[in-house]
């Protein structure tokens, strides 16, 4: 079967002429929202304790942005730099300080969060495993229950099979 | 011809494709070459890479011999800190990038027998690329080094040091010509004997349709994924993307998915989306062969050993047209169709379903492609004429 040629090139052109004969493309459908590789700027994300965790962390890592950047380069360019940044730090540096509280307060705050939810995750993860362990121990009690049970209705039929056969052998 | 494996971790049963292609790689090559496999004691990808889960020393699993190094302990919040950059695409100063290296699972144990042993190996090949065991056991002799990248498009892939490393070792081996393509633009590998191999496949399976449909109740046609179900993985779009086909289209077409993990089912499809979690490797073979075509929507794959199994079991595959690789197998093979957008989605899926013929000579045409390119005798004699060039 593999003999016979088709070549998947063609065949995707042939589907591209079908698209735009009916009038379709992706404006017009508005699928952008559905444009295959725009995870990030379209998808609303499932809640993730650890992923929360990870960008908590990273928040209070770099919550402090330093006003003094290391340079690149070397002699008269750096010295260049060095001089534009000197005349900048007038207007920049308050601004840098400004930043770096309210950066402060929201990775506080996002850390208050985090603490929060895994607190109650905790507690909650807690309480559905005892739940589960009752559940389970209530479960094994019954079984046992019904074990001995059915031995017992067993060693019944035994017996009135034996006085069965002692009625039939008197006759 | 004596050949050291170099990777993080190793075992019959930890998951990961590069994993699973050194695993087959080292077990194709016993009894062809003298092989082995040095590696940490650190368990797996997922374990803490701070811990020691298997005794030092050397042991044989499945006829390989495996020598195993104890980890170096590593600051793990400051590596955590680094590769958060990382992964949203912040550039790294020269400090962190030092940082990500020597943070990351490291074996100083596994350096000082490279480095005593060297002249007793004629090469070692490490596994990918990223980690610390690739990139500080490199170091150790880059001449006598071969590189199985296993690349992607990805932040970890521009860090100066690899940049500097990359282009003094022996050789690199690409799972693809599109992973080469990337390779050649990232780094100055003028100096490296760089070629496409390709990697090894099963191809020894058989597979039942029928056998599928009536063990799991399923009539019809079937887009199958088989697959982690990973926003990463693109099967959150192919979800979105097979929803808007069902409000467009009248048919009874069903999606399948096979593979763990979890991901919301949106509410107008939960009755046509068959989610059947983890099954069987023979179920696994049996769903390609009763499926209408196989869906790969993921954008970032440096082989893709699920096309490569739908094509065996004689099904078409459509991939998602972003991802350079399973595109270009897909029109090397003739075996499948891409699609970049929604239209495109439903163009190849309706032209599968409305052109069966064509739909099994795609099929056949895959087929035939794995069989001539990665079957393991045909990839095991490109690894060996590989390795004995370099040697000589």
């Amino acid at each position: 079967m593999a003999d016979e040629k088709i070549n998947t090139e063609e065949i995707m052109e042939q589907i591209r002429e079908n698209i735009k004969s009916r009038g379709y493309s992706d404006l017009d459908l508005n699928f952008d929202d559905v444009t295959a590789g725009n995870y990030d700027k379209y998808e609303k994300p499932d809640f993730s304790l650890s992923e929360m965790s990870s960008e908590v962390s990273y928040a209070d890592s770099s919550k402090c942005v330093d006003y003094l950047q290391p340079m690149d380069g070397g002699g008269i360019k750096l010295a260049i730099k060095k001089v534009i940044r000197k005349f900048c730090k007038p207007a920049v540096a308050p601004l840098v300080e400004s930043q770096n509280l309210f950066n402060g307060a929201t990775a506080r705050a996002l850390a208050q969060m985090d603490a929060y939810i895994t607190e109650r995750e905790g507690g909650d993860g807690g309480k559905r495993k005892a739940d589960e362990k009752e559940f389970m121990d209530v479960q094994e009690k019954l079984t046992e229950d019904l074990d001995t049970r059915v031995i017992l209705l067993e060693q019944k039929i035994e017996q009135l099979e034996k006085k069965i056969a002692e009625l039939e052998a008197k006759g | 011809m004596k050949l050291g494996f170099v990777t993080p971790w190793y075992g019959d049963n930890i998951p990961g494709g590069a994993e699973a292609e050194l695993r087959g790689i080292v077990k194709h090559l016993l009894g062809k070459a003298e092989v082995e496999v040095l590696t940490t004691c650190v368990e797996k990808f997922g374990s803490d890479w701070n811990k020691n889960f298997h005794k030092p020393g050397v042991t044989v699993e499945s006829g390989v011999t495996v020598r195993r190094f104890n980890v170096r302990k590593r600051d793990t919040r400051a590596f955590d800190m680094v590769n958060y950059k990382l992964m949203k695409g912040l550039r790294l100063t020269a400090d962190e990038e030092s940082t990500f290296l020597d943070e990351m699972i490291n074996s100083d144990d596994l350096y000082a027998y490279m480095d005593e042993h060297k002249d007793e190996y004629d090469l070692f090949i490490y596994i990918p690329y990223m980690f610390g065991t690739t990139y500080n056991g490199m170091s150790v002799c880059p001449d006598k080094s071969v590189l199985i990248p296993c690349l992607h498009d990805e932040s970890y892939i521009y860090l100066s040091p690899f940049r500097e490393l990359f282009p003094r070792i022996a050789g690199m081996a690409f799972l693809s010509d599109p992973e080469k393509e990337l390779a050649e633009r990232v780094y100055d590998l003028t100096d490296v004997d760089d070629r496409t191999l390709g990697a090894g496949v099963n191809t020894e399976f058989t597979s039942d349709a029928e056998r599928f449909r009536s063990k799991f109740g399923i009539k019809g046609d079937f887009i199958l994924y088989a697959g982690r179900k990973d926003p990463g993985k693109g099967v959150d779009v192919l979800l979105r993307y097979f929803a808007e086909f069902k409000s467009r289209q009248d048919t009874d077409l069903k999606l399948v998915l096979i593979g763990g993990g979890s991901i919301e089912i949106p509410k107008s499809v939960k009755d046509d989306v068959i989610d059947l979690g983890f099954v069987d490797v023979q179920d696994k073979y049996d769903a390609y062969a009763a499926a209408t075509l196989l869906c790969q929507p993921s954008f970032y794959e440096s082989f893709s050993i699920v096309i490569m199994e739908s094509w065996l079991a004689g099904r078409p595959v459509i991939v998602n047209g972003k991802c350079e690789v399973t595109k270009n197998f897909a029109k090397r093979s003739n075996g499948g169709l891409w699609f970049e957008n929604y239209p495109e989605f439903e163009g190849t899926v309706n032209y599968i379903i409305e052109h069966r013929d064509t739909a099994d000579i795609m099929g056949a045409n895959g087929r035939q492609f794995v069989l001539e390119n990665f079957a393991w005798d045909v990839i095991t004699k490109k690894y060996l004429d590989f390795f004995e060039e370099l040697i000589t």
